[in-house]
C-alpha cells in the first residue's frame, strides 16, 4: 500500500487526539482486500462532487503522479466509471496494484524527551518546532526529527491525553 | 498513516480514516503552534522536547526566507467544516486580523520575525472583542483597552488581564498542498472578506 498519504506536504501539521472509540473498536484483524479493489475504491474517494468520475482537479498529486494518465484512456481529464472498472480489470489481470508493496513500519512509541533546559546542540536555536500544550504540559517536536516515512508520526501521551505529532 | 493494529488507513493531515471499519470518522486535531525553538521555549520555559537523531537540518527560520515567495505558505483553518486559508503575503501585509467566517468571530495574528502564526475566537464570555495592534507587538482590544500578548492570546494588561482566548486550529502548510487537499477552499485576503 502507499506508504506516504497522497496529500501529505512537508509542511502539513497536525496534532490529533485519538478519540476513545479507536481503542474500543480495535480488533486485531480486518478481511484482506485485493490490492486493485482497494485502489480502485481509493481513486473513487477523491471524487469529491459525487459525479461519477474523478477529475483532475479532485485527484490527489500522487493520484495524477502514479495512476491518472493510465486510468484516463480517452485523455479527457476525467476518469470515468467505466474506465476505472477497465483500470481495476487491467490491474487485476496483472496481479499488480500498480503500488508499492507496504512495508509494516515499527510505530514510533515511547519516543525519549529532555527538559528545555538540558538542551545542549540537540535543537537550535532557529529550528522550527511544532509546540503543543494539553493540560498545562508544554512539548516541542523540532521537524528536523520529523522527516522522512519512518518518522512522521510519533505516537506520544502528553497531560494525560493520548495524541500523535504528525508531519 | 496506518493503524498497525486494525490495518486502518487514515490521512496524516486530516486525521480522517480514509480505509477500514472507521472510514469517514475523524481524530480531533489540537491547535498546535510552528515556531523557532527560542520563541517556543521563551514562551514556555519549562517545555520537554523530543530528543531524537536528526533527519534533516532543513527546516529553521531560513526556509521562509528562501527563493520561494510569501505566496508558497499558508495557514488553513476549517470553519462549519468549510476550508480557509490566508497566504503569508496577505499575513506579512495584515499580521492582525479581526474575521468573521460564517459565524465564528476570529483573530488571526501573525509574528513576521519568527514566521508565526495563531488563531484565536475572538468571543470572550459572550462578548466579541476586536483588536488593533499596540507597541512592542502587543494587541489591544477597542472594547475594553486591555492589552494582550498577541502570540498567546492571554491579556497582560487592563481590564481583562489574566484571561486567555481560546486557541483554534489554523494549520501552516505549503499553499498549494493546502489547496490539494482542499481544492474548494476560500483564500481569504483581509477583514473585508
Amino acid at each position: 500500500m502507499i506508504r506516504r498519504l497522497p496529500v501529505t506536504g512537508p509542511l502539513m501539521i497536525a496534532l490529533m487526539l485519538a478519540s476513545p472509540v479507536l481503542s474500543q473498536k480495535d480488533k486485531r484483524s480486518q478481511p484482506k482486500n485485493n490490492k486493485a479493489d482497494v485502489l480502485v475504491r481509493r481513486i473513487k474517494s477523491y471524487d469529491r462532487d459525487g459525479d461519477g468520475k474523478v477529475s483532475k482537479a479532485e485527484a490527489s498529486s500522487t493520484l495524477k503522479r502514479l495512476y491518472f494518465d493510465r486510468a484516463d484512456t480517452n485523455r479527457d481529464g476525467f476518469i470515468d466509471g467505466a474506465e476505472l472498472k477497465k483500470f481495476g480489470d487491467t490491474l487485476r489481470k496483472r496481479g499488480d496494484s500498480g503500488e508499492r508493496r507496504r512495508r509494516v513500519r515499527r510505530a514510533i512509541e515511547d519516543a525519549p524527551f529532555i527538559e528545555a533546559d538540558k538542551v545542549t546542540d540537540q535543537v537550535t536555536d532557529k529550528e522550527l518546532v511544532i509546540g503543543v500544550v494539553i493540560n498545562g504540559k508544554a512539548r516541542a517536536y523540532p521537524i528536523n526529527m520529523l522527516t522522512g516515512p519512518s518518522r512522521e508520526i510519533i505516537n506520544d501521551m502528553l497531560g494525560n491525553r493520548a495524541i500523535a505529532a504528525t508531519w | 498513516m496506518r493503524d498497525n493494529r486494525t490495518g486502518m488507513l487514515w490521512s496524516q493531515l486530516l486525521g480522517e480514516c480514509i480505509e477500514g471499519e472507521l472510514k469517514g470518522e475523524s481524530l480531533d486535531s489540537l491547535p498546535c503552534d510552528m515556531v523557532t525553538w527560542s520563541a517556543w521555549r521563551r514562551q514556555h520555559p519549562k517545555t520537554t522536547v523530543l530528543n531524537m537523531s536528526r533527519t534533516s537540518k532543513n527546516y529553521s527560520k531560513e526556509y521562509y526566507d528562501t527563493k520561494r515567495g510569501p505566496d508558497y505558505f499558508c495557514v488553513g483553518t476549517m470553519v462549519d467544516h468549510e476550508p480557509y486559508h490566508f497566504t503569508f503575503a496577505t499575513l506579512k501585509k495584515q499580521p492582525l486580523l479581526n474575521l468573521k467566517i460564517v459565524d465564528e468571530q476570529l483573530l488571526l495574528t501573525f509574528d513576521p520575525q519568527s514566521t508565526s502564526s495563531r488563531l484565536f475566537s475572538r468571543k470572550l464570555d459572550k462578548r466579541v472583542l476586536t483588536f488593533v495592534r499596540d507597541k512592542d507587538g502587543f494587541i489591544r482590544d477597542q472594547e475594553t483597552k486591555s492589552k494582550w500578548n498577541r502570540m498567546t492570546g492571554i491579556a497582560v494588561d487592563g481590564p481583562l488581564k489574566g484571561k486567555e482566548l481560546d486557541h483554534r486550529v489554523g494549520i501552516m502548510s505549503y499553499t498549494h498542498k493546502w489547496k490539494d487537499l482542499h481544492p474548494e477552499s476560500r483564500e481569504l485576503k483581509g477583514e473585508k472578506n
